[in-house]
């Protein structure tokens, strides 16, 4: 454009100074230029050429390749930035934390000192490896390594699962699960997220929540109104029972590390999840199936286990802090049927059930700095278990410590406990435990 | 025995009926509280991206605490985010929009 302007500019500076020529050169026209006038055209042209040159240089070259033939045009110089960006986000995406999988988790130490036992402490990594090769798909699987009794390492797969996202509402997945049942195994394991060293006493080997499935399941969130459901459902091998053939002591119990299914009959199970606001949760579980192992003398039995939980976390203004409430319930009933554990008949009715409810409060608005890190937790549990069953002592509980968070993942916990076995001496209890997120 | 399992229930469902009582009216910051809809907007609401931000930086402060601690922004990358965001979207049944908001808050705060 400037080029254009400059060129109109110098053509009438040309005309005009034709003219003038022509003027001065006409025999019968004596009016001649002076030579200051000259001097000023001359000037006017020169600095007019020299803004033309300018402009030239300035200008990029065409797409046709004319431009300055003795150096790179515009375009080389346009194609190789392009390049080294391609190559710079190349190298980008090959750095830690810039590519699509990644390795996060928790470990912790753990020191127990219960009476009659003896003291001792426990260590656990448990790294999770998350990889999401495209938008909708996500593999996860976490491995806990730990020590057993003899120093040996242990290394459990807690569970391997991949899952596909459909759409808004609805995921599906398969592999190894941490079973959508409660709270407690989906959402509060992680030792940097349970507010005390161990778990519930309707958890673990004893408990009767079942922890980890292996199978399929279909899950999502869906709003209604200005409400809130979740849902999870799944097909799993199920959970096993006990017929005491192996384990006298344990005839009746279920267990749920049933990853070759002993009956070719797959349990089905889910929980519902109602958040009327985000602050507080209801839930409803379930798991249903066979549980008796193929060709076994005990028959057919069908074991339902049945569960509600609730969840109300929040700050609250008048008690300057975060005030953390959950509570959950599971229940199982298993059908009648006779045990011949040692080879003598036995008959209960083996209906199991338990509970915890839990309160945590943080001062995290306290006007004492201080006191914004700690957390002062609470817990009471029980485990109802069948009379006349091999193990039929009912379990009680009492929890209260004092956690010291570090930073929003890493805690350090002190925990008093005592726990009260029917039948037996009550056993008081320490625990400490030092979590940490990654 | 049943004394104490009596006494305990009740201060929990005593210490949750008086958290209930404090949300229906407000909640803790003081403010009203809003409407699920609001901080979960429905598929067909407009993908407005401040909005989402906004949305996401809600989902983001109410929700996740529920079951931890947040997290702050600057403790993983936005390519980390979105992986955990999709881990997160699995495990706490968030919708697609819950998702999005909350990564696209996370990834402009970081």
């Amino acid at each position: 454009m400037k080029t254009t302007r400059a060129c109109i500019g110098c053509a009438c500076l040309l005309a005009g100074m034709a003219g003038n020529i022509v003027r001065a050169q006409a025999p019968d026209d004596r009016d001649y230029v002076t030579q200051e006038q000259y001097d000023a055209l001359r000037r006017d042209f020169e600095t007019l050429k020299a803004e033309m040159r300018a402009d030239r240089q300035n200008e990029p070259a065409t797409a046709s390749g004319q431009g300055e033939a003795d150096g790179p045009t515009w375009l080389d110089l346009e194609r190789t930035r392009l390049r080294m960006d391609a190559i710079e986000a190349t190298l980008e995406e090959s750095r830690a934390g810039l590519s699509n999988f990644m390795v996060t988790g928790f470990a912790f130490t753990r020191f127990v000192n219960a009476e009659r036992m003896d003291s001792t402490f426990t260590a656990k990594f448990v790294p999770l490896f998350l990889w999401q090769p495209t938008d909708r798909l996500l593999f996860q699987a976490e491995i806990e390594f730990g020590l057993d009794g003899q120093g040996e390492t242990e290394v459990e797969l807690e569970y391997a699962e991949a899952s596909y996202i459909i759409n808004d509402y609805l995921t599906l997945g398969a592999g190894k699960f941490l079973t959508p049942f409660g709270l407690f195994a989906e959402r509060l394991h992680p030792a940097w997220i349970n507010k005390f060293p161990d778990m519930p006493l309707i958890y673990g080997h004893d408990g009767i929540a079942p922890f980890t499935s292996l199978g399929i399941y279909a899950r999502g969130g869906v709003p209604v109104g200005s409400t809130m459901f979740n849902y999870a459902i799944y097909l799993s091998n199920g959970a096993s029972l006990n017929t005491g053939e192996d384990e006298p002591d344990e005839a009746g119990m279920l267990h749920f590390e049933n990853f070759s299914d002993i009956n070719n009959n797959k349990s089905v199970g889910g929980r519902v999840g109602f958040l009327p606001i985000p602050e507080v949760e209801f839930g409803f579980s379930f798991n249903w199936g066979k549980v008796n192992p193929s060709g076994s003398e005990v028959g057919d039995v069908d074991a339902f286990i049945w569960g509600l939980d609730f969840t109300y976390v929040q700050e609250v203004d008048f008690l300057a802090g975060l005030f953390d409430v959950r509570f959950e319930f599971a229940r199982s009933e298993v059908d009648d049927t006779v045990f011949d554990p040692m080879g003598a008949a036995l008959f209960f009715k083996n209906n199991r059930d338990g509970l915890y409810g839990q309160i945590a409060y943080r001062p995290t608005k306290s006007g004492i700095e201080f006191l914004r890190d700690f957390e002062f937790v609470g817990r009471y549990d029980y485990l109802n278990l069948p009379a006349g069953a091999p193990e039929e002592a009912d379990h009680e509980r009492w929890s209260v410590g004092v956690n010291y968070w570090l930073s929003p993942s890493t805690v350090l916990k002190f925990t008093y406990e005592r726990l009260e076995v029917e039948g037996e001496p009550d056993t008081d209890a320490f625990l400490a435990m030092f979590a940490i997120g990654f | 025995m049943f004394t104490r399992k009596s006494l305990f229930m009740m201060a929990v469902a005593g210490a949750a009926g008086c958290g209930t009582a404090a949300l229906t009216g407000c909640s803790g910051d003081g403010q009203t509280t809003a409407p699920l809809t609001q901080v979960a907007p429905a598929a067909f609401a407009p993908r407005d991206s401040a909005a989402l931000e906004n949305a996401g930086a809600r989902i983001w402060a109410r929700n996740c605490i529920r079951c931890h601690n947040i997290r702050t922004p600057a403790s993983f990358s936005d390519r980390q985010w979105g992986i955990i965001m999709h881990h997160m979207r699995v495990r706490a049944n968030l919708t697609g929009e819950q998702h999005e908001a909350v990564l696209r808050f996370l990834q402009a705060a970081n």
